[in-house]
């Protein structure tokens, strides 16, 4: 009994001391100063405001954050794709034979350390699933289904966890399924503008349960899927008719705007569902001032990268907007500390993950261009680009000025000048995302231009499949069908604003391509 | 006597009259404002039209000669919309403020190739002391104005400090005038 008294109180002590320790100080490892990541005063200068000047955004508490439980980070095993069956089971055999690896056991000691840490938190999964015998034959029928991109070898979005001896668990969620690219010739690009389909997968999903649904339990499926999409997606104090939807929308419909998101776009949580939000990519975001395409968080140093990651694996679904906290399930009472009933909100990262996850993020580069154009051909296309006036916006050498735009419908407040960085004028866009969403700002941030020549597809919303594309006039046309994301119901649609570099003549489009194609 | 003094004063009226509103006096026919700057080593060129001037010139009289002249920067034009919008926002002339930019001749003196007008400018509420040297060319009852100046383009709040546009504007302006007032 003593015993059990002591361990007891000792365990109390450790978290007591633990606790004071991470809110009140930024946490000194012994090789490095870790800036706190939930330090309300810095959070408060990072996150933008609404466009709606009477919604105020009030985060969890520090005392909330940091009773959260940490996560503990096994390490992950690539999925092969395999058409040999004995081969796949003795690898899984192989994974049931190791012991779980907390792959923050030891404390880094070196830069590089941290690095490759944080390379395992980009591909830790937030939930996982046991494995079963036919998981890899689910899994390439939804790649057959939803054209998902695969490399030669490995499914690289997902991942296998050890977590507990002899079992192996499918982990998902993780920075890396979103953020991970797989180029046509089979490579992958970590970091980079990802191509996995993840909502036409939700929605091909949706659409096979709802087929083997019983009439009785439709009524039922109809609710749990739009008060999913209230979850994700519902801003209740915009009246736009994007959110007004939400309180009568159909699983049926919600499936059809789901199965209609190509790769490289996604519906975010916070965003809206029915137009998507262009993938960014992270190589090169160490130069980025701000983070999301509205520019809702300020990047001001790594602290803010840890903040951003923290919100963004799903904690800032416990904000409260003006009293509405989406993860709650009643939309309004803040969960028990650990029992919130959505994804990422019942644990947290640990300092030294988030910062680990951040150096990672700073060391990622591109890799090498395999695009080789004429010389002249590309001096020409520099020539189009600075005489299009491009390099206002896309400034070299980052190939953005790291500015924000208004968007059509929106004044920025006078203080905004001086609190941001801005571009006072709009290029006139579809301003929805920027206006009626959580992640609203009024904004939207001017993209880097470099690695376009991995990246697909164009325009916030992704629109558009190529750059070729993006400079066609054509696409300013009512009867224009879109290359990329057509909505849902959609038949033609146009794609307004950046009106530039299109009156140019063909070859000095091609020029100018080729010259994009080398940043 | 008395009779003598009148007639006096309007020939001296008449005079004054004439030099004011008369033969030195030159109104506008056309005009041309064209402004170039450097864009990532690349000039941008622009234009305003409309411009409105009073002026009143003599190579003969250069100590009671003067200009007065307005232009409009809602009329700029670079050949990109969408460039044209935004410089006519705050961050640049923000026109809705400041709709007017005026050039007033304090001074002409002669110079080696024309004349040097001493001019005070006033561009976004700031007013900044300038030296144009122009050209004068008349043909009979016709006369052309020909000046090229440069403003540092930070004077003036017109944007701020970039890595790829040059501080320096240089401007072009023409006017063709016939003798006369507007």
């Amino acid at each position: 009994m003593k015993r059990r008294t002591l361990l007891r109180s000792t365990a109390l002590s450790v978290i007591a001391i633990s606790t004071t320790f991470s809110i009140g100080f930024q946490l000194k490892s012994a090789s490095f100063d870790i800036p706190k990541t939930w330090d309300i005063a810095e959070i408060t200068k990072f996150m933008l405001p609404p466009t709606d000047a009477a919604v105020s955004v009030t985060p969890i508490s520090e005392e909330y954050y940091y009773k959260l439980p940490e996560r503990k980070i096994f390490k992950s095993y690539p999925i092969l794709l395999t058409d040999d069956t004995e081969a796949n089971r003795k690898y899984i055999d192989s994974l049931k034979s190791l012991d779980p690896v907390d792959i923050f056991q030891n404390e880094p000691k070196t830069e590089q350390d941290l690095i490759r840490l944080g390379e395992e938190v980009f591909s830790a999964p937030l939930a996982t699933f046991d494995y079963s015998d036919n998981f890899l034959a689910e899994l390439k029928a939804s790649i057959q289904n939803a054209e998902i991109p695969i490399s030669k070898k490995t499914f690289p979005y997902y991942s296998y966890v050890v977590d507990e001896k002899s079992k192996i668990k499918v982990g998902v969620f993780s920075c890396a399924m979103c953020h991970t690219r797989v180029m046509p010739d089979g490579t992958t690009i970590k970091g980079a503008q990802g191509n996995f389909p993840l909502d036409k997968i939700d929605g091909f999903g949706a659409e096979n349960a709802l087929k083997s649904l019983p009439k009785e339990k439709l009524k039922e499926f109809d609710e749990g899927m739009r008060a999913g999409r209230n979850m994700l997606q519902k801003a209740p104090w915009v009246s736009h008719s994007s959110q007004t939807e939400l309180d009568t929308i159909s699983a049926a419909r919600i499936i059809a705007y789901l199965k209609a998101i190509p790769s490289g776009v996604m519906i975010r949580h916070g965003s809206n569902y029915n137009q998507p939000t262009n993938i960014p990519d992270l190589i090169g975001i160490k130069d980025r001032k701000y983070l999301d395409y509205t520019g809702l968080m300020m990047h001001r140093n790594i602290g803010d990268i840890m903040r951003y990651a923290a919100f963004n694996q799903l904690l800032d679904m416990l904000n409260s907007y003006n009293g509405y906290i989406p993860a709650a399930t009643d939309f309004k009472t803040l969960p028990e500390v650990g029992k919130a009933p959505f994804l990422g909100c019942s644990d947290r990262y640990s300092e030294m993950q988030l910062y680990a996850l951040g150096k990672y993020l700073y060391s990622l580069k591109a890799p090498k261009n395999p695009n080789s154009f004429p010389p002249d051909l590309v001096k020409k296309g520099e020539l189009v680009f600075k005489r299009e006036g491009c390099v206002t916006c896309h400034t070299p050498p980052l190939y953005t000025n790291n500015k924000l735009t208004p968007v059509d419908g929106f004044t920025p407040p006078a203080s905004h000048y001086k609190s941001y960085d801005i571009f006072d004028v709009s290029v006139e866009t579809n301003p929805e995302l920027a206006l009626y969403t959580r992640r609203g700002t009024g904004y939207y941030k001017v993209p880097s231009l470099l690695g376009v020549w991995y990246r697909s597809p164009f325009g916030h919303s992704g629109n558009v499949a190529t750059l070729e594309d993006w400079l066609d006039k054509r696409r300013l046309d009512d009867d224009y069908v879109p290359t990329g994301f057509k909505p849902a119901f959609a038949k033609t649609m146009a794609i307004k604003g950046h009106e530039f570099g299109m009156d140019i003549t063909k070859e000095e489009k091609t020029a100018l391509i080729a010259f994009l194609k080398t940043l | 006597m008395k009779f003598k003094l009148i007639i006096g004063y309007i020939a001296l009226f008449t005079l004054a009259s004439n030099w004011v509103f008369g033969q030195d006096s030159w109104k506008i026919d056309s005009t041309r404002l064209v402004f170039y700057i450097s864009n990532a080593g690349l000039d941008v060129e622009g234009s305003m039209t409309g411009i409105t001037a009073q002026i009143k010139f003599s190579k003969n009289k250069l100590d009671r000669s003067f200009f007065v002249a307005e232009a409009k920067p809602e009329t700029l034009h670079t050949g990109i919309k969408l460039r044209d919008k935004h410089l006519k926002k705050a961050d640049y002339f923000d026109i809705e403020k400041y709709p007017t930019i005026k050039i007033e001749s304090k001074k002409i003196i002669q110079s080696k190739n024309g004349f040097d007008a001493y001019c005070a400018i006033t561009l976004k509420g700031q007013m900044k002391e300038i030296v144009i040297p122009f050209m004068f060319k008349q043909t009979n009852r016709k006369a052309e104005f020909k000046g090229t100046f440069s403003l540092n383009r930070l004077d003036f709040g017109l944007g701020e400090k970039s890595i790829v546009l040059s501080d320096t504007v240089k401007i072009d302006i023409w006017a063709g005038t016939s003798r006369g007032t507007n």
